[in-house]
């Protein structure tokens, strides 16, 4: 009689709790939670750049909340934050990711929902950037984080070489030479034979081969999806090399920094003093960069040769990286989290601030609409990026990103290097590449599974 | 004889070849604090450059981190200080005991734990990683120097080294001798065991102060307010920076982080020496 009795209270117990647990969400969409921005809290922010530091300081003076900014550096950031943010201990408010992690997380209850009440960042979705806004929704569509930048890609290059190769450094026109992969190959050979290489390394093309046929590796029936574009590249990575049109400076190399400045010797590689490798100067004409590109690598790495750039279109549109952020789900600080967040992505005082002191390429349009026609870049000898970024951005997919990116795009650029280093077959690295994803993501149908 | 002379003079200049292949990547080290992040990129060189001090201002402009007293790498000073020489003298006292223990005395098992210590030395702490973290999540003590240093009484190695060091230098007759005194065990272990396992215990307090001033995964993971960061993590605040920005700062940083690494080494380098010759004749 009493285990019976006992079972009872057990069973109702667990009735009510469930039906508690399933009101929960809806609780809050329908009661208006309201959010109450506690001043005497710190808001804990992390992050694996230092970017932040200055909105923050900008927040602490608008707002009068103090703020700590943890940064873990790239490598260390997952593994950092993952089991903070599954145990809830030491967890940040407010936490970004980059576009490698955005879509790991985004679908694991990490980010608030911000398509709730009290957030309605749906009301926003007109306001940015469409493929930046469109990446921080989940499988669902709900925004869970949300973004300042936009971060397509351009062709950036050198001014004096196409006024010496072509007698014209107008950007349209450059655009017009390098307008698809024939042409490209094209313009490569002229600045052969005028003694320039088109490029540092012939991996740089890489974007390109994703934007002219842009699908994502793995579809929704989890197969994995490599493209005719992709095959294709193979051989325009092997003529690059083959036809000697690279400078074969890997990207990162000390050479490849070098060759923004001045001449480097063709096949510096990894050496660290590239002024000892013997054998014949070259010059790289461009770069294939985008605009964190532009800004934080190019610039400071050509100062003698400032105002003398270009930046122009290549065969096909692309976007490289960017920085996402969002709400803890766990947080007990949400109402000045959210402030924060929201000055970061959603107003226009703010942002207008930030772009006058970095010139970065904002996704909030109110403020670009503003700014894209008086824009201009003295280093790019007056030309206006900000125009030239929006177009680009506008022309991006964000439906090719998925989880698997990273890892992909690694094994890929490593079976096609075998492939133009004359390692393997094609036929051999494309084998080889199918079994690499298996391996490692073994949930991905390959080919070979047929 | 001059024979002799020739291959001794083959002898130095192998020696000076080697010596140099050690050194330059400390000097590199140092050189490169002194130079900014573009001439670094641009390669390397044996002449000093101009900005120790601009690198010195960006290093603490990132490391933007105070407890109120310390700030910036002098904050991480403090708090690897703090670490390293608890961890330090925990395991070089609790290992001697340890030590002293299996040499002394005679009880069950006392094989098979030794057995189970040598186990214990082969198996890598990071694979414990994950479950050192939940133990510490139940125990409510993530986010403290707590679990960077009780674990640090059971060390191993040290365990092993100083009992083969014991077993080696020590003689039984001096314990027999003091227990007719009238010593109980205790004080024979204060006053007699510990002063002649000084130079064992010197020799593991390197190692351990070396390993625990670098260790940089478990704070990593247990640690989570910026203001208890040891040196190696906060570190981290100079990678944060846009792309390969902040080297300068970086190798100022290091450089800064080995300078108590070499200072300890040369205080304990004479008992290192002395004890690694000890026990290599027997009367």
């Amino acid at each position: 009689m009493k285990i019976k009795k006992y079972l009872g209270i057990l069973l109702s117990t667990v009735l009510v709790t469930t039906s508690l647990v399933g009101c929960g969400p809806k609780k809050t969409s329908e009661n208006k939670e309201k959010l109450e921005v506690d001043k005497t809290k710190v808001l804990r922010v992390w992050s694996f750049t230092d970017e932040l530091k200055e909105p923050l300081k900008y927040f602490e003076e608008k707002y009068g909340i103090k703020t700590e900014l943890t940064i873990v550096p790239t490598e260390n950031y997952a593994s950092k934050l993952q089991p903070v943010l599954d145990s809830g201990v030491g967890a940040p408010d407010v936490f970004t990711a980059e576009i490698a992690w955005v879509k790991q997380w985004i679908d694991l209850p990490y980010w608030e929902n911000l398509s709730g009440e009290p957030y309605n960042a749906d009301k926003w979705a007109d306001d940015y950037v469409p493929y930046v806004y469109n990446i921080g929704k989940d499988m669902n569509g709900n925004v869970k984080a949300l973004s300042w930048q936009a971060t397509p890609g351009g062709f950036i290059y050198k001014r004096w070489i196409a006024r010496k190769v072509w007698g014209n450094d107008d950007p349209a026109f450059v655009a017009q030479k390098l307008s698809s992969m024939e042409n490209f190959m094209k313009a490569a050979e002229e600045l052969k034979q005028a003694g320039y290489k088109i490029l540092p390394d012939e991996g740089a093309i890489r974007w390109f081969a994703k934007g002219s046929d842009p699908k994502p590796w793995v579809n929704e029936k989890n197969e994995l999806q490599l493209t005719q574009a992709q095959i294709d590249f193979m051989d325009y990575q092997k003529k690059l090399r083959d036809n000697e049109y690279t400078a074969l400076a890997p990207e990162w190399s000390p050479a490849w920094f070098a060759s923004m400045q001045g001449q480097i010797p063709i096949n510096a590689g990894w050496e660290k003093d590239v002024n000892k490798v013997k054998g014949n100067k070259t010059e790289v004409f461009g770069y294939v960069m985008p605009t964190w590109g532009l800004h934080y690598v190019i610039k400071p790495n050509a100062k003698e040769t400032a105002g003398d750039w270009g930046l122009t279109s290549g065969p096909s549109p692309y976007f490289w990286g960017g920085t996402w952020i969002g709400i803890y789900s766990g947080s007990k600080n949400k109402g000045a989290a959210w402030e924060f967040v929201k000055m970061m992505t959603h107003d226009e005082e703010f942002l207008n601030w930030w772009y006058k002191k970095t010139g970065d390429l904002l996704s909030y349009k109110p403020v670009t609409e503003k700014v894209k026609d008086t824009a201009k870049d003295e280093f790019l000898k007056g030309q206006n990026h900000y125009q030239f970024f929006l177009k680009e951005a506008e022309k991006i997919n964000p439906n090719i990103v998925t989880k698997y990116d990273q890892g992909i795009d690694t094994i890929w650029g490593n079976v096609v290097k075998e492939y133009i280093e004359g390692k393997k077959t094609k036929d051999a690295a494309i084998n080889e590449f199918y079994k690499q994803v298996k391996n490692a993501y073994p949930e991905i149908k390959t080919p070979l599974d047929k | 004889m001059n024979k002799r002379n020739f291959i001794r003079g083959i002898l130095y200049a192998a020696l000076t070849l080697l010596a140099l292949i050690c050194l330059i990547p400390f000097a590199m080290m140092i050189i490169n604090s002194t130079r900014s992040n573009t001439e670094i990129v641009r390669g390397f060189t044996l002449i000093p450059g101009k900005s120790l001090i601009e690198n010195y201002k960006n290093m603490m402009y990132h490391m933007d981190v105070s407890d109120g007293v310390f700030k910036g790498i002098w904050l991480g000073y403090k708090n690897s200080f703090i670490i390293a020489i608890s961890v330090t003298i925990l395991s070089g006292y609790f290992s001697a005991l340890t030590a002293y223990g299996f040499y002394a005395y005679d009880f069950k098992g006392k094989k098979v734990l030794f057995i189970l210590i040598l186990i214990m030395m082969m198996i890598p702490s990071q694979l414990g990683l994950l479950g050192f973290y939940e133990l510490n999540k139940a125990l409510k003590t993530l986010d403290s120097y707590i679990p960077l240093i009780v674990p640090s009484i059971a060390t191993p190695f040290t365990v092993f080294f100083m009992r083969q060091y014991l077993v080696s230098t020590m003689h039984p007759a001096l314990l027999e001798a003091a227990r007719i005194d009238g010593a109980n065990e205790f004080s024979i272990f204060h006053k007699i065991v510990l002063p002649i396992m000084l130079p064992a215990i010197a020799t593991m307090s390197i190692f351990t102060f070396i390993g625990a001033w670098n260790n940089y995964l478990i704070p990593l993971t247990i640690i989570v307010s910026p203001h208890k960061y040891p040196l190696p993590v906060l570190m981290g605040y100079l990678k944060g920076g846009k792309v390969s920005e902040n080297l300068g700062s970086m190798y100022l940083a290091i450089s800064m982080s080995v300078a108590p690494i070499i200072i300890a080494f040369m205080f304990l380098s004479k008992y290192i020496i002395s004890s690694i010759s000890a026990g290599s004749v027997k009367e």
